[in-house]
């Protein structure tokens, strides 16, 4: 009975709680064991507490706290596949790191992926935003892990932004909550087809910063560049333990409160655009694939912008797909990080030859990403791109898409996989990545054929069930789909061969490619070095000012009232009796002219 | 006497006990400092049965002097004094704990001076928190000023006299000019100045002589350093950092805040308040205060004085938090200054201690110090995101519930000054300790990329024991390789070279894994480049064959026409790399790019 | 607290000639204490006839608390034509004031006299200091405007020569009192014109008589010409600001057995005689009275008040600054009664009361320790709280006192000011006392920032700790301090009853 009651009780709390308790003994413990028992047995903790009571769409867990009615813990559909990714991605990134004996970085990790899971399943605004802040520290504590210089300056760059975007979040929240009266996401809203979506209203003015403060946090254009700074500086396992979590929470938030919101339509289409350019030119290839994230979660933007169940869907099924395989993406990556201490394109090329293994993930990740059929990145974004392509007045966002589709096979499609591993020699043979790194790559891997082959169960945890057995049955393996989609391949890998056979391919240089951070980085240091000459000067002008008013006046009165000062200055006698008779005449004046 | 009354008696009674008691037996310093942490004990454990015993019927109120007609020295004990108290005595013991070690680190001369006018200053704040009448709170407002002074003036040196003399003109002249007219003008219109519940005016002022009075009473209060009233409290710098503990987060500016919010909540009481033009210029003043304060906290080099500018701001926060027209602005407000004290106290105390241990008082010189004082650092961290607002540290709730009332209350200044703040917050106080941590290597910018790199795999943990981890490794190629980069000298640089596979591969290069003999090596080669570009041509031409032959849709559009894709996506292709010759052009720069003239976006604080 | 109307310090015999008795109690032992045989008998003569005198002031006190006003006729001349004593609630507080000060400062004297002036002239010192007393206790207890006159000058010409007593430790003792004994002079000289102007219009000098003829007189220029006559001599005497030259000098070479009894009483004795004048013989009613009060006495209250405390401030004589501050807590103490109301007037005098204490103490402090230290700069005087602690801890006392810290009687009495200031709507007087009370705080601050937090430099001369016999007046005047501020409802009964017996009538 009791140990029921006990399973009762464990299931109401968070699941995220799980992963940020675990976080201790990952902390402490200097033995592998504990590690390993910490860094998996969290995650798969959560995940139990995450499917014992089956999905209600109730707040599980109500709380009275300093007069707030909070839910720390409520499920619906919506949240459980987001929380299914990152419980996935938690375990893969635990066991990939599991080399790297970092007790900071372990349980910054399991932290953030906690707190990242805790905000999925925050059943009202403030639980929400307090998650969402510590994630914020813990994902910054991860890039600060690196300890190297660069990695301080961006993990400082990174941390700025996103309290500014958690700043946001949390002023939006306060002012949405106090006018709506209620914090709880139950209350916001209404059912929509079944579940609690799009319950904030983007006009208000809360709304607005709330969706400010997402939008940072989903990298929107001219904010994205801190996805792109950081996720190049950490350590080799730390952009495998990044990507997974900020940029899909905040997918997760606008799906939730703002689906079906157009503008986010054409954010999505721009966001999906504009990496392609800027990933053609990185030399970096991490930060060639944090530039596609950015392209990916546009996909997701617009799916969510588009707001029909089969976008949303769309939206939340890709965004799974997308943890599996872009963290595939990295752990490849951060493979070559640990043993070439690099992941330049200009600096690599011919690793295949004593890295097959992670080559082979990486093909794998890379032909998922492109949407092979029968990979992962088929089955989700197919629905992104068939929603797109049925909704009225789309047609320009769906070629935007389609261009996109075309540019994500270009740099995590060929660029990664051949820069890194084919192309020409660069006489590097290192060794084959760590077991525990082939392992989690092994996994995701699998993870990418077993959703591209056998989406049934898949689609089965997706917000929409219904709708999501639909598209199965109908659409999703229909041979005009496939055909488009292997056309689309096909003819775009041609045009790299040929490029690259008539020596049309921009070589990779090393450099910096320039971007919005260009403002803080280069101008804001400018502008202050600009404005600190006159600001330093006009500063001295109003101390010396001050300081010789404040002076003169001393000096002015110590000459008046000192001992020797005009005052105190001993008067003749005489004077004093003739001030007695002014004083006697004013008197007498007083009292006759009055 | 009932319980009660005995409380506050005692609560007034022991620390001044102990003050005369530790004069009595200065000559003695453990003695001394043991009868002080004695004190401390029976400190919290009156102020924390005063606590639990608040809210629990009539509230005990003990009169102790009725000096003019009309005029009471009176104490009763309300929640917000009792947690006042209880805030006072806690930090008290646990500074008084630092301070022993402090001054007997730092061999400071006066010390039982230092420890008597320590426990005079607790005495002035258990009354100030008791008080039952603005009159005794202002008897023990000044009292707590001039128990102080001798603290602050403790070094004996010229600054800290000049320090001192700011100290007390400030605080002294605003109370003198503004906070006893304040007061003697509230006892006239009111005919008492007893702290009421609901407040005391409504309802016996006009607007105007409400105004008056506010501004009065919250610029008076000069404790709470409201701009333009501030500048005692960082001059006041120069103060041992338990002084500074004490001035920042037990007693000082916290008795300030304190005046005002019972100003607020008992004298004029949130109705009147949110009628009175008075209130939002105030706020705006507290706004204004926040941000200011704030900014010049960014350009502080000095440690402690970038935590007192952080202190104008965060008072600003209480004194913004009083003014609201709104209750529920009170209890974010008392919430907001307790946290602030026990963050504030974490601050200061790891200042004194990165004092003590290394002499470093400026934030320039404390690179690479968390290597050496973990705990220290740690501490440091989690009080400034304490004070920052983040979770999971108590700040957040009461920053939250300070934008809430804000909001509430529609004052968009005070709630985007809070905001502004916090971000501006965690721009100076954060990377203090992140940088004493982590940025050990920041300097080396431009030292060889190898040591670069070899930094970049974040394998070069300074200390032993991520070596001995390392070696704890069970198996694994990996693990030599490791160990060569922990050992350091360059051996990752050379990598390459370094790491000879031990097997002799039969087929392929040298050194070729058997895995990528067999899946990769027969690509090799321009044949087969030839014939995978015929292959795809060939797919794709099939795969256009395929559309047009299954597809049985009319040609209505562009897309609908078979190989629409195909096309598509050789130029989409086409486009997106060729766009990488002119753009890579016009924005690739050197490496170094962001390096060079410190282009770094500020330096790293 | 007291109830006077229970008061009978006397027994009847001794309390129906009381108001006598209290005037010449001094004038007996002054002769009595000439002819002592030694300094030691001529001390004892003077506590003795002081201590007297006070006693006989507590029972005036009794009866006026019972009787409102005690009338006593000398030698049963009616008032007309004989010399009568009037004692009303004003009359009995500043008499209580000036006989408990007279008690304190010839306690003290015992042990200053000796270091500060020759063996000599001990008898002849508390021959003048009691003649003084003698003096500012009939001009207390007189009905008659002349006999004040009298009595003013009886007090005068002994603190005359006592200052100049102090010429065997300053030389510029003589000077200051050659400046006294002329400017006391012009002051005395302008009364008694002003007192002849008022007796050619009314043909009495009896006050109460003048007091009900002036009613009807208010617009004979006669009685205009002696009013200005009357208050500009009694402002001199008064040290009223420009006309405190005098003070400075007198107070600061005087030994400190003067310094300390004139602190206290000579400028308070002479404040009441004007308050007297201005509010209670002319009628108040009238128009020129007013005017003074409004256009002449405030303003130069507060100027006083300022100019002298800024004086203070950067004065580097500690006595000096005593001094100083004096003429500026006269300011305080005009501004009160310029207020004309029986607030504000009671504000005045209970500051009077609490200025006169706080002094005494001031005074006495620093006397006991420049007994030994022989300083007079405030730089001398640094570390003095280590080698004399009780004294400075007393004179901390008193500072805080004057600078209005709370806890003591000086915050009470700034409260009550500001108050009435406030009540009367007179924003401009809160203004100059709020400035004027920093002013004080930042006076009253370096000289304790010297005491107590300067280390005295190498090779100074050593102070040494005051001896008990002036420790222990020294430390129940600052006990006073202390309990006044925490129960101050005897001073604030005594201030109530004089403002009443002052302005009864007016509004």
């Amino acid at each position: 009975m009791t140990v029921d009651r006990l399973l009762d009780l464990a299931a109401t709390i968070n699941p995220g709680f799980y992963l940020i308790i675990a976080a201790l003994p990952a902390a402490v413990a200097r033995d592998a064991f504990t590690r390993a028992v910490a860094l998996i047995g969290g995650p798969v903790l959560g995940l139990l507490a995450m499917l014992y009571p089956p999905v209600s769409g109730a707040d599980v867990s109500r709380q009275l706290f300093l007069g707030f009615e909070l839910s720390l813990y409520r499920s619906d559909s919506l949240s459980l596949i987001f929380g299914l990714g990152f419980v996935l991605a938690a375990v893969l990134g635990g066991i990939y790191s599991m080399h790297r004996r970092d007790r900071l970085q372990d349980a910054a990790g399991l932290v953030y992926a906690g707190a990242a899971l805790g905000a999925i399943f925050a059943g009202d605004l403030i639980t929400l935003v307090l998650f969402a802040e510590l994630a914020t520290l813990a994902s910054a504590l991860v890039v600060f892990a690196a300890r190297t210089g660069p990695a301080y300056r961006a993990g400082l760059r990174f941390l700025t932004i996103q309290i500014i975007a958690g700043l946001l979040l949390t002023a939006g929240a306060a002012l949405y909550g106090v006018e709506k009266g209620t914090f709880l996401i139950a209350e916001l809203g209404g059912l929509w087809n079944g579940l609690i979506v799009g319950i904030i209203d983007p006009t208000s003015a809360g709304g607005m910063l709330i969706l400010a403060g997402v939008g940072i946090k989903a990298a929107f254009p001219l904010v994205h560049n801190w996805l792109t700074d950081a996720y190049p500086n950490t350590t080799e396992t730390g952009a495998v333990v990044l990507s997974p979590y900020t940029t899909t929470m905040a997918v997760y938030l606008l799906a939730r409160f703002f689906a079906g919101y157009d503008p986010l339509i054409w954010i999505g289409a721009a966001m999906t655009i504009y990496p392609v350019f800027f990933a053609v030119m990185e030399n970096d290839l991490r930060k060639v694939l944090a530039y596609s994230t950015n392209n990916q979660i546009g996909f997701m933007v617009c799916a969510v912008g588009i707001g029909s169940t089969l976008s949303i869907n769309g939206a939340a099924a890709h965004a799974v797909a997308h943890i599996v395989f872009k963290g595939l993406l990295f752990m490849a990556m951060g493979a070559i990080q640990l043993r070439l201490g690099t992941t330049k394109a200009s600096e690599l090329g011919g690793l295949h030859r004593t890295m097959p293994w992670t080559a082979l993930a990486c093909l794998v990740g890379a032909a998922s990403i492109s949407a092979l059929p029968f990979f992962a990145g088929y089955t989700s974004k197919t629905m992104i791109m068939t929603a797109a392509e049925s909704g009225p007045g789309m047609f320009v966002v769906w070629l935007m898409l389609l261009f996109a589709s075309a540019g994500v096979l270009e740099h995590s499609g060929i660029k990664i996989p051949f820069m890194a591993f084919f192309s020409h020699d660069s006489g590097k043979r290192p060794e084959e990545a760590p077991y525990n790194m082939l392992l989690a790559m092994g996994l995701s891997a699998g993870l990418c054929l077993i959703i591209g082959l056998y989406p049934g169960w898949f689609y089965q945890l997706l917000p929409f069930r219904d709708q999501a057995q639909e598209f199965l049955v109908q659409d999703l393996f229909s041979l005009s789909h496939i055909l488009q989609q292997l056309q689309l391949l096909t003819f775009a890998v041609l045009a790299f061969m040929v490029l690259w056979w008539f020596g049309l391919y921009p070589p990779e240089k090393p450099g910096v490619i320039l971007d919005v951070e260009w403002i803080w980085r280069k101008g804001a240091p400018m502008l202050g070095r600009a404005l600190s000459k006159p600001a330093r000067a006009g500063g001295r002008f109003v101390s010396v000012l001050t300081s010789s008013a404040i002076g003169g006046i001393q000096k002015a009165s110590r000459q008046v009232f000192a001992a020797d000062g005009l005052v105190s200055r001993k008067l003749p006698l005489s004077a004093t009796a003739i001030l007695a008779l002014c004083i006697l005449g004013v008197v007498m004046l007083f009292s006759m002219f009055r | 006497m009932n319980t009660g009354e005995l409380l506050i008696f005692l609560a007034l009674a022991v620390p001044l006990f102990a003050a005369a008691a530790i004069y009595a037996v200065g000559r003695m310093p453990d003695v001394r400092e043991t009868l002080t942490i004695i004190a401390c004990i029976a400190l919290s454990v009156i102020t924390i049965s005063m606590f639990m015993r608040v809210g629990a019927g009539d509230p005990p109120t003990l009169t102790v002097a009725r000096p003019l007609a009309g005029l009471e020295i009176a104490f009763r004990l309300e929640p917000l004094g009792a947690l006042f108290a209880l805030m006072a005595s806690l930090l008290w013991g646990v500074n008084s704990l630092f301070s022993v070690g402090y001054m007997r680190g730092k061999r400071e001369a006066n010390q039982t001076r230092f420890y008597m006018c320590f426990a005079l200053a607790m005495f002035a704040v258990m009354g100030i928190a008791m008080a039952a009448n603005l009159f005794t709170l202002f008897i023990f407002y000044e009292v707590l000023t001039f128990s102080t002074y001798p603290l602050v003036t403790h070094t004996g040196d010229a600054r800290a006299r000049a320090a001192g003399r700011v100290y007390l003109a400030t605080l002294v002249g605003a109370s003198l000019v503004l906070f006893l007219p304040g007061i003697i003008g509230v006892q006239i219109v009111a005919g008492s100045t007893a702290f009421t519940q609901g407040g005391l005016l409504p309802g016996r002022v006009d607007a105007t002589t409400g105004d008056i009075l506010l501004l009065l009473l919250v610029f008076g209060a000069a404790k709470a350093a409201l701009m333009p009233l501030h500048g005692w409290l960082p001059s006041a710098m120069v103060a041992p950092a338990p002084v500074s503990a004490l001035l920042h987060a037990v007693a000082v500016v916290k008795a300030g805040v304190f005046a005002i919010l019972k100003v607020s909540a008992y004298i004029f009481g949130p109705d009147l308040i949110s009628t009175l033009p008075a209130a939002t210029w105030l706020l705006w003043i507290a706004a204004g205060t926040i941000v200011i304060a704030s900014v010049i906290a960014m350009t502080k080099d000095d440690l402690k004085s970038r935590l007192a500018w952080s202190t104008v701001g965060q008072l600003a926060y209480v004194t913004s938090a009083a003014l609201l027209p709104a209750a529920a602005g009170l209890v974010a407000g008392g919430l907001h200054m307790l946290v602030h004290a026990f963050a504030k106290i974490t601050l200061f105390m790891c200042a004194g201690a990165i004092y003590v241990a290394t002499g470093a008082s400026k934030v320039s010189e404390m690179r690479g110090l968390g290597r050496s004082m973990p705990i220290v650092f740690s501490c440091f961290l989690i009080g400034a995101l304490c004070v920052i607002g983040l979770p999971p540290f108590a700040g957040m709730w009461s920053k939250f519930l300070l934008i809430k009332a804000a909001f509430g209350t529609r004052e968009w200044f005070t709630a985007a000054a809070m905001v502004i703040s916090s971000l501006l917050g965690l721009l100076y106080l954060a990377p203090v300790a992140l940088r004493a941590c982590w940025s050990r290597l920041a300097m080396d910018r431009h030292a060889p990329s190898s040591v670069r790199r070899r930094a970049r795999t974040g394998c070069c943990g300074a200390d032993d024991h991520s070596c001995s981890m390392c070696r704890a490794v069970p198996a694994g190629g990996w693990r030599r390789q490791l160990s060569c980069a922990n050992r350091g000298e360059g051996a990752m640089s050379e990598g390459t070279q370094d790491v000879a596979p031990k097997e002799k591969p039969q087929l392929g290069e040298p050194g070729e894994h058997p895995l990528s003999v067999l899946l990769f090596s027969w690509m090799r080669g321009k044949l087969f480049f030839r014939l995978l570009m015929a292959g795809l041509s060939a797919l794709g031409a099939v795969l256009i064959a395929l559309e047009v032959v299954l597809s049985h849709r009319p040609v209505t559009s562009l897309v609908n026409m078979p190989g629409f894709f195909g096309i598509f996506g050789f130029l989409a292709f086409g486009i997106a790399v060729l766009s990488g010759w002119p753009f890579g052009k016009l924005m690739r720069r050197p490496e170094d790019y962001y390096d060079t003239r410190s282009g770094e976006a500020g330096r790293d604080r | 607290m007291i109830a006077f109307e229970t008061l009978h310090a006397a027994p009847p015999a001794l309390t129906a000639h009381a108001p006598l008795l209290m005037v010449v109690a001094p004038l007996i032992a002054a002769c009595a204490a000439a002819l002592a045989p030694s300094a030691r008998v001529s001390w004892m003569i003077s506590v003795t006839g002081s201590v007297f005198a006070a006693w006989m002031a507590l029972a005036v006190a009794g009866e006026v608390a019972r009787r409102g006003v005690v009338d006593y006729v000398i030698g049963g001349f009616a008032p007309p034509l004989g010399i009568a004593l009037h004692i009303d609630g004003l009359g009995v507080m500043v008499a209580l004031l000036v006989s408990s000060a007279g008690v304190m400062a010839s306690l003290y004297s015992g042990h200053s006299l000796t270091t500060e002036v020759g063996a000599e002239k001990h008898t002849l010192v508390q021959s003048g200091f009691l003649l003084c007393q003698t003096g500012l206790l009939g001009l207390v207890a007189t009905g008659d405007a002349f006999n004040a006159f009298v009595f003013l000058e009886v007090s005068s010409i002994g603190t005359y020569a006592l200052v100049a007593i102090g010429e065997k430790r300053d030389r510029r003792a003589l000077p200051a009192a050659f400046n006294y004994l002329i400017m006391g002079t012009i002051g005395a000289t302008f009364y008694v014109i002003g007192i002849g102007f008022l007796y050619a219009a009314t043909g009495t000098l009896n006050m109460a008589d003048m007091a009900a003829r002036l009613a009807t007189l208010d617009d004979s220029s006669v009685v205009q010409a002696g009013f200005a006559f009357v208050v500009v001599g009694l402002g001199i005497k008064a040290a009223m600001f420009p006309l405190h030259g005098w003070l400075p000098g007198a107070y600061s070479y005087a030994p400190s057995l003067i310094s300390i009894f004139l602190a206290a009483t000579a400028t308070k004795t002479s404040i009441y005689l004007m308050a007297r004048f201005v509010f209670d013989v002319f009628p108040y009613g009238a128009a020129f009275g007013q005017a003074f009060v409004t256009w002449v006495l405030a303003p130069l209250a507060a100027t006083g008040a300022i100019v002298c405390s800024l004086q203070a401030v950067f004065e580097k004589e500690i006595r000096r600054i005593l001094a100083f501050s004096s003429v500026a807590q006269v300011g305080f103490i005009l501004l009160g009664l310029s207020l004309a109301t029986v607030g504000g007037a009671s504000a005045g005098l209970f500051y009077l009361g609490a200025h006169a204490l706080i002094k005494i103490t001031l005074f006495m402090a620093l006397g006991g320790v420049a007994l030994s230290l022989g300083a007079r700069r405030l730089g001398e005087f640094a570390g003095v709280a280590r080698e004399a602690p009780w004294s400075a801890t007393a004179f901390a006392i008193g500072a805080a006192s004057l600078a209005g810290v709370p806890l003591t009687l000086g915050f009470l009495a700034k409260w009550r000011l500001i108050e009435a200031a406030l009540q009367a709507g007179a924003i401009w007087v809160v203004v100059v006392l709020a400035i004027a009370s920093l002013l004080t705080f930042l006076y009253v601050g370096r000289m304790l920032e010297a005491i107590f937090f300067r280390a005295a430099p190498a090779g100074a001369p050593r102070a040494r700790e005051a001896p008990v016999g002036v420790l222990a007046p020294l430390w129940v005047l600052a006990g006073l301090n202390i309990w006044f501020g925490l129960d101050a409802s005897l001073p604030e009964q005594l201030a109530n009853s004089a403002a009443r017996a002052l302005l009864g009538a007016a509004p």
